[in-house]
């Protein structure tokens, strides 16, 4: 186990700074400068050079990248935002990472409860109206794009409620924002529903399989109930094609969904990432695609442990 | 093991949240009931936040809005009738009889938001900083008008390159450097309240400039500890975080910055020690952002949290505004939207048919304006005939060229005449725009209408803006979509665009006779005189027709009923402080 954690963590910057230095030529080869901003005008050729040597923007892409890394490893300095000056690209981290990391841990939770009691609900019942059920649920969730859920989440929590349900002020959720729990509750369901439909279609054909194996025929045999050997035993099994499943989800959940947030106007990182794109603000864009891999990274590596510790059988190494 | 996992993230769901929710929770789109404001609050809602307040780093009109409002220049614009009135100057400038020399004197009682008192040295400091190389001011070009500004420029630039720190340490540079701005750039604060500008050549319309946003002051004692030496490179480096943080920026206008969350709100309060504080109307503002999210705006001002939008992109502008919707007026602006023709030997290698002015007038008469704003546009663009906007210019009457409206017969003609009868032998024509649902309607409709009147093929060309600027830049297009706002309140802010080296004439017309009209202008002392030589350079320019103008901007606001004093002008002189908005009534769809 050791070993794993150790070869994994010495990996790590090997594939980071292979990722920044794909992202720092992708960047590289997109025309423009990114110092000149959408609709205003096109900058004096002399300032633009100005400006560029301000920002160390006019090196060598090879000295930038040195420059650049010799500042994010020693110094955790992720420069200034070309788009927006006077802030650094720090602050603006520290400002957006936390709020899609709170919106992901609570999609997630929201993803893991349901997805979960679905997924066993239907097991328990194969056949039943009950699977039916939890499958179809499973099926539009995975169908419906988060941008469609979103809306009609919108639509329904927000418009339909205060319209015919004026004193029912508990379904009277905020059209969007951030700032209050409530306002959390309709963007980490439409963020929650992807990963909870493919969790319950886990579980659920997880269990099917489990439920039929040995091992459990075996436990219900020594005189295990249904519900018995399903929670004690098969759950424990059929969960691992959910561990794998959420290394790369939450990785992707917590760094931000950038539809999501646009459908609910969040100020988080999924919209910081594509205009960084769209404003070719580099110095956010590598910043974020660092934070993202990193997290990706390890999300991996705890899916890896966790697999281990779930299933002795599993050797990891 | 289900719970444990639950257990977890719950756990991990709930310190996050403490994490991300700050404290206390700011009200952004929740009406602030609890929330105890001043009266006289106008709360204002836009798609993009401001970039940055520093006055003197920007060019978008979204940042200008806020930094009119929370800077003053010398002189300022009344929103009412476009005319001069004071600023931190007392009045309008002496200016010498050789129109080089303007001195200003300031008010005694024109205050920093600190209660300090607003300086000429804090006027030629600003100014100062906006010509160093090292701040690369996005807008230095306004300055060199004035005497010495470009060459301390190139000066600084110059030294820079040489800067040997084995030789010399970066104060020495920079003191060195400090010492040069003195003695050669004609930004004189001759005592506290007297700034004395000499102008490299006659500039009529350096009043109508110094009510700009760039040439706003800087709180001198504040602004300059934010400049750093770099010892290795010898560069002043900049600490732009001031222009950001309510508890650092002091500022001299109406309003000072109180609270600024990026991309979700900004809050400017009535600044107390402001001189003419008496005539604010206005206890609070409040921008919020909604990014790139017109309906949530819309929907927002229609339940009354938002008293004001100023600016509804195209597409949903035509919607509200057959809507019939209260509140909603359209504004034509000083700025217009034209072609730009590209008048070089070749493109991308290839012999360019628009070197011959023939084949750019066929072009020119065979689009049909009217039909674009009255069937793609839809906002009631004026149709626009000239580069200077009608009526965005007091005394200047543009000059009309009208036998260069629509007229297909006379355009296939001269098509045929310029060796292209019914567009045989022409080459596809690359029309080039930069990524915009209107934009490109209006691509289609005017490719539609060379090839059915002209019978040339036109391959439209769709690029995001960064792109779309190199492609215009490195020439690579016949004609270019353009679109060109005044800065100031004179022919020049336009004109200077088709003046031979200037970075945004896209089009490569380089005209000797228009430029010695444009020189003559430069140095003639007397306005009308002026005037008519500027009018003459656009006839002479419209005639060559490097560009062919489609139609004057405008922008559709909606103005909740509630809210009186915000006169709209095509300018972005808005005189927010005297906007008075009654708490009483409710929202505009009542």
């Amino acid at each position: 186990m050791l070993t794993l954690l150790l070869s994994r963590l010495i990996q790590l910057p090997v594939i980071l700074a292979v990722i920044f230095l794909l992202t720092l030529t992708l960047v590289w080869v997109i025309p423009g400068s990114p110092l000149e901003t959408e609709d205003a005008r096109q900058v004096d050729p002399e300032v633009l050079e100005a400006m560029e040597a301000q920002y160390g923007l006019d090196a060598s892409t090879p000295v930038f990248a040195w420059n650049y890394l010799v500042d994010v490893t020693t110094a955790f300095d992720f420069g200034p935002s070309l788009q927006y000056p006077g802030q650094t690209v720090r602050g603006i981290l520290a400002k957006t990472l936390p709020v899609s990391m709170a919106l992901g841990v609570g999609a997630l939770a929201f993803g893991l409860l349901l997805g979960t009691t679905a997924g066993v609900l239907g097991a328990l019942k194969p056949g039943s109206a009950l699977e039916a059920t939890s499958l179809t649920v499973a099926l539009i969730g995975i169908s419906l794009p988060s941008f469609v859920t979103g809306n009609i989440l919108l639509a329904v929590f927000a418009g339909l409620t205060r319209r015919y349900l004026p004193d029912a002020e508990v379904l009277h959720l905020p059209l969007g924002g951030w700032g209050s729990p409530a306002a959390m509750v309709l963007p980490a369901v439409a963020l929650g529903l992807a990963p909870a439909a493919y969790i319950a279609r886990l579980i659920r054909l997880g269990l099917a399989d489990v439920m039929s194996s040995d091992f459990v025929r075996t436990a219900r045999a020594k005189g295990l109930t249904q519900h018995q050997a399903l929670f004690g035993h098969a759950l424990k099994v059929a969960f691992l094609p959910v561990l794998s499943f959420m290394g790369p989800a939450a990785a992707s959940a917590l760094t931000g969904s950038f539809v999501v947030e646009k459908v609910f106007n969040i100020p988080g990182l999924g919209q910081d990432f594509v205009n960084a794109v769209l404003n070719k603000d580099q110095f956010l864009l590598l910043a974020i695609v660092l934070v993202y891999s990193t997290l990706l990274i390890l999300f991996n590596l705890v899916v890896d442990v966790a697999y281990a510790w779930l299933d002795p059988r599993i050797e990891v190494g | 093991m289900v719970a444990i996992v639950v257990g977890v993230v719950a756990l991990a769901f709930a310190v996050v949240s403490i994490a991300g929710f700050e404290s206390p929770p700011p009200p952004l789109l929740q009406p602030d009931e609890h929330e105890e404001e001043p009266d006289g609050v106008l709360r204002f809602g836009v798609v993009a936040d401001v970039i940055t307040l520093n006055p003197q780093g920007t060019s978008s009109l979204t940042d200008f809005r806020v930094i009119n409002c929370v800077f003053e220049g010398l002189l300022a614009t009344d929103a009412r009738d476009l005319s001069l009135k004071p600023g931190v100057a007392v009045g309008l400038p002496d200016v010498s009889d050789d129109g080089r020399v303007y001195t200003f004197t300031l008010r005694d009682d024109a205050r920093w938001s600190n209660g300090d008192p607003v300086t000429a040295d804090d006027f030629a400091f600003a100014w100062r900083r906006a010509i160093t190389y090292d701040f690369a001011s996005v807008y230095s070009e306004l300055f060199w008008v004035i005497e010495g500004a470009l060459d301390a420029w190139s000066w600084r630039e110059q030294q820079l390159n040489d800067f040997d720190p084995d030789t010399q340490t970066a104060q020495e540079a920079w003191d060195a450097f400090q010492q040069h701005l003195t003695d050669t750039v004609a930004i004189e604060a001759a005592d506290d309240r007297t700034l004395r500008i000499t102008l490299a050549a006659p500039t009529a319309y350096f009043s109508e400039l110094v009510t700009f946003g760039t040439l706003m002051p800087n709180h001198r004692k504040t602004v300059e500890p934010c400049i750093t030496l770099d010892e290795s490179t010898g560069r002043a480096v900049f600490d732009s975080r001031y222009f950001t943080d309510p508890d650092r920026l002091i500022s001299n206008g109406p309003f000072a910055l109180r609270e600024w969350k990026l991309r979700r709100r900004m809050t400017l309060d009535a600044n107390p020690h402001y001189w003419d504080n008496t005539n604010v109307t206005l206890a609070r503002i409040i921008q919020v952002v909604i990014e790139d999210n017109e309906p949530l705006l819309v929907t927002r001002y229609l339940d009354g949290d938002l008293d004001w939008l100023p600016e509804i992109g195209q597409a949903l502008a035509v919607r509200l505004r057959e809507a019939d919707l209260p509140g909603a007026y359209t504004v034509p602006r000083a700025g217009l939207e034209y072609y730009a023709f590209n008048v070089r030997d070749t493109v991308d290698g290839q012999p360019n048919p628009l070197v011959d002015v023939r084949v750019r007038r066929a072009l020119a008469m065979a689009i049909d304006k009217r039909a674009l704003v009255e069937k793609v546009t839809r906002l009631g663009e004026p149709v626009q005939s000239s580069f200077v906007p009608v009526g965005a210019v007091r005394g200047y009457d543009p000059p009309v060229e009208e036998d260069l409206g629509h007229d297909p017969d006379a355009a296939r003609a001269l098509l045929a005449e310029a060796g292209y009868p019914g567009g045989d032998g022409f080459p596809t024509l690359r029309l080039l725009f930069n990524t915009s649902t209107s934009r490109e309607r209006v691509a289609v409709r005017v490719a539609n209408q060379w090839k059915e009147t002209l019978g040339i093929e036109v391959a439209t060309e769709n690029y995001e803006w960064r792109s779309y600027l190199d492609r215009r830049r490195k020439g690579q297009f016949h004609v270019a979509r353009s679109g060109w706002f005044g800065d100031y309140q004179d022919p020049t802010t336009w004109l200077m665009l088709m003046a031979e080296n200037n970075p945004n004439n896209a089009t490569g017309y380089a005209d000797p006779a228009f430029n010695q009209l444009m020189r003559d202008a430069a140095n003639e002392t007397d306005p009308p005189k002026r005037l008519d030589l500027l009018r003459q350079a656009e006839a002479k320019m419209l005639r060559d027709q490097p560009i062919v103008p489609l139609y004057q901007v405008v922008s559709l606001q909606l103005v909740a009923p509630r809210v009186s004093g915000l006169h709209n002008n095509a300018w972005n002189n808005l005189n927010l402080e005297r906007v008075v908005v009654r708490s009483d009534s409710g929202s505009p769809a009542d």
